[in-house]
């Protein structure tokens, strides 16, 4: 289990984080949610040992991590971070391949787990190709089959900040469908997500965030009620039913004039 | 990682051309010698040949080999294809240290084992205090700043250009001369001294360089993105600062300034290779010390008997193609 116990983190003069409290299960996808600066990616980058905490701590497996070497948590613990940096013009399977960096070190055959994950992204046709000509979507999805290729080799635990951003509806669908493969085939998957319909189709539970600390945890059915919902984001929001699934849309304050 | 996309035809020419330009610089120079003269010269040839040229060719080798990797590493840990330990003010840092040295010194005891066995290390030291600043200045919550990295070696290159002005204004005519020449890029000296330790400082640090070739790579992520995977980023940062400012140190303190080298050689085995820096950093190597000896030749060969100094030579060469790259990065990003 991956554990954060009552963090509180406070960073230039801001209060980052106050008492969360979370576990990531095995055998599971945990969703957080929340509006834009309620501490989603402190909490992540705090689960991943980035973060260190003023008070509280996480534990991995029992561990506190920053007991763990960081190579013993690159090798159970896979991350991908919101902000991408890379800028030198690798081609994509180069890219990808860095996620094998440790096991490679050790001279496993590694070769078929990219191909394996540029195809589950879908850039097999971009191999060779330049990294920094490709538009930002495609960037995106090189990350995640370079997280792919790490998952496969390791890891009990996937923590991934927004890793839908920039990708079209196709790849996002095949993207949470892997996801929650993963997560039915026993790793701990936690995903900071915008898409409250996507949360409700796949996660098994759902942390609602706001203003550093947690306003709940629990099912989608428990935490996805318009009217907390409503609350937390400040915006109205509806939601409905259609061919079984569950759909949330934000109404516009004003009716928009024409 | 995949296996090292590696262009074989760069390898065959570059190791060709090396010792075809290792025996041109040999014959060619304000003397002409022939091939003959290498096994049957007079005493005069001999001397020449094996005390003069011989060594010269060596140290201007090793320090284009030296000055190429270490920018090699400079700008993969800076994740900037533009840094380099010039342009950031390391190799200033590293002047200015070894001037103070020589200035100080050779004022106050003279010239003698002190100073010569003294400059190398203040030198390194002053281009290791550098580094560690410009690192500390331009990093922020998610890494390196290009922006305030570029920044700061103007700040710290207008320091030390001024620190060397005004050495330079206090120290006698002698030392002024010397202090001047050297600062241009200096091979005129090389000795087998230096040869021997430059020939050291290469065989012992170029592998440890190589050697973190594959997590350079990976720290081109980003350093969270890096430590993520598994590397101690700190640690190796801290290794790698302390390599390259001893070499660039080192080199300094041998032939003096020669800029553009560890920007320029990078940049081109870059453009032919890719950036893998398993690639880039032993092909910047050799491609360093191949450009460097052309450099020289030219230098020897233009004005003959007259010479001018290598670092003029490298900055009328590198100067033009930075400017080059830096228009090409922005048609690339569409800001022109």
């Amino acid at each position: 289990m991956l554990k954060a116990e009552s963090l509180a983190i406070n960073r230039y003069g801001y209060v980052l984080l106050d008492d969360v409290n979370l576990e990531i299960k095995k055998h599971s996808l945990h969703v957080i949610l929340g509006p834009n600066g309620a501490g989603k990616s402190s909490v992540l980058k705090a689960l991943s040992g980035l973060l260190k905490a003023d008070v509280g701590k996480v534990l991995l497996d029992g561990l506190d991590i920053h007991d763990i070497s960081i190579s013993e948590r690159s090798l159970s613990l896979s991350v991908l971070l919101q902000e991408q940096v890379l800028d030198f013009p690798f081609q994509v399977q180069e890219v990808v391949s860095m996620g094998a960096y440790l096991v490679s070190k050790t001279m496993l055959p590694v070769a078929s787990t990219i191909i394996d994950a540029m195809e589950a992204m879908d850039v097999m046709h971009l191999a060779e190709r330049d990294y920094t000509t490709l538009s930002g979507g495609e960037k995106q999805r090189t990350h995640l089959a370079r997280l792919l290729v790490q998952v496969t080799h390791n890891t009990s635990y996937v923590l991934l900040d927004e890793p839908l951003k920039a990708i079209d509806l196709k790849h996002q669908i095949a993207a949470m469908q892997l996801l929650r493969k993963m997560a039915d085939e026993g790793k701990g998957v936690l995903l900071i997500v915008h898409d409250l319909s996507l949360a409700a189709q796949f996660a098994d539970t759902i942390t609602l965030m706001d203003k550093g600390h947690i306003v709940q945890t629990g099912t989608p059915k428990e935490v996805l009620q318009p009217a907390i919902l409503s609350s937390v984001f400040q915006t109205q929001i509806n939601k409905t039913e259609a061919l079984g699934q569950t759909l949330f849309f934000a109404q516009p304050s004003a009716p928009p004039e024409r | 990682m995949r296996n090292v996309r590696m262009n074989t035809r760069f390898l065959i020419v570059v190791l060709t051309l090396l010792p075809l330009m290792m025996l041109l610089s040999l014959l060619h120079g304000s003397a002409a010698l022939s091939l003959s003269d290498l096994w049957s010269g007079s005493d005069l040839t001999r001397r020449i040949l094996y005390e003069l040229r011989l060594p010269r060719i060596l140290v201007v080798m090793l320090c284009g080999g030296l000055l190429a990797i270490s920018g090699a590493v400079v700008q993969a840990l800076f994740r900037n294809p533009l840094a380099d330990p010039g342009l950031i003010g390391v190799a200033g840092g590293a002047a200015l240290a070894a001037v103070a040295w020589q200035v100080v010194v050779s004022t106050t005891l003279g010239a003698g084992l002190l100073l010569s066995a003294g400059m190398p290390v203040a030198a390194f030291l002053g281009g290791m205090l550098v580094t560690f600043l410009v690192i500390h200045i331009a990093r922020n919550a998610s890494g390196i700043s290009s922006l305030t990295l570029l920044l700061t070696g103007i700040a710290i290159n207008a320091v030390a250009g001024a620190g060397i002005a005004a050495l330079k204004y206090v120290s006698d005519s002698m030392t002024l001369r010397q202090v001047t020449f050297w600062l241009m890029g200096n091979v005129q000296t090389a000795s087998w001294w230096a040869v021997l330790l430059l020939l050291l400082i290469s065989i012992v640090f170029v592998p440890m360089l190589i050697r973190h070739a594959a997590p350079l790579n990976i720290m081109l992520l980003g350093e969270q993105q890096a430590l993520l995977l598994g590397i101690n980023v700190v640690e190796t940062q801290r290794r790698l600062v302390i390599i390259t400012a001893l070499i660039v140190g080192a080199v300094v303190s041998m032939v003096g300034l020669i800029g553009f080298v560890g920007l320029v050689v990078p940049h081109l085995v870059r453009l032919i290779n890719g950036p893998d820096n398993r690639f880039l950093l032993p092909m910047s190597f050799l491609s360093g010390a191949l450009l460097l000896l052309m450099a020289d030749l030219v230098a020897r060969n233009v004005a003959a008997p007259a010479e001018l100094p290598i670092g003029l030579i490298t900055a009328l060469i590198g100067g033009p193609l930075f400017l080059f790259m830096i228009t090409y990065r922005q048609r690339g990003r569409g800001i022109c």
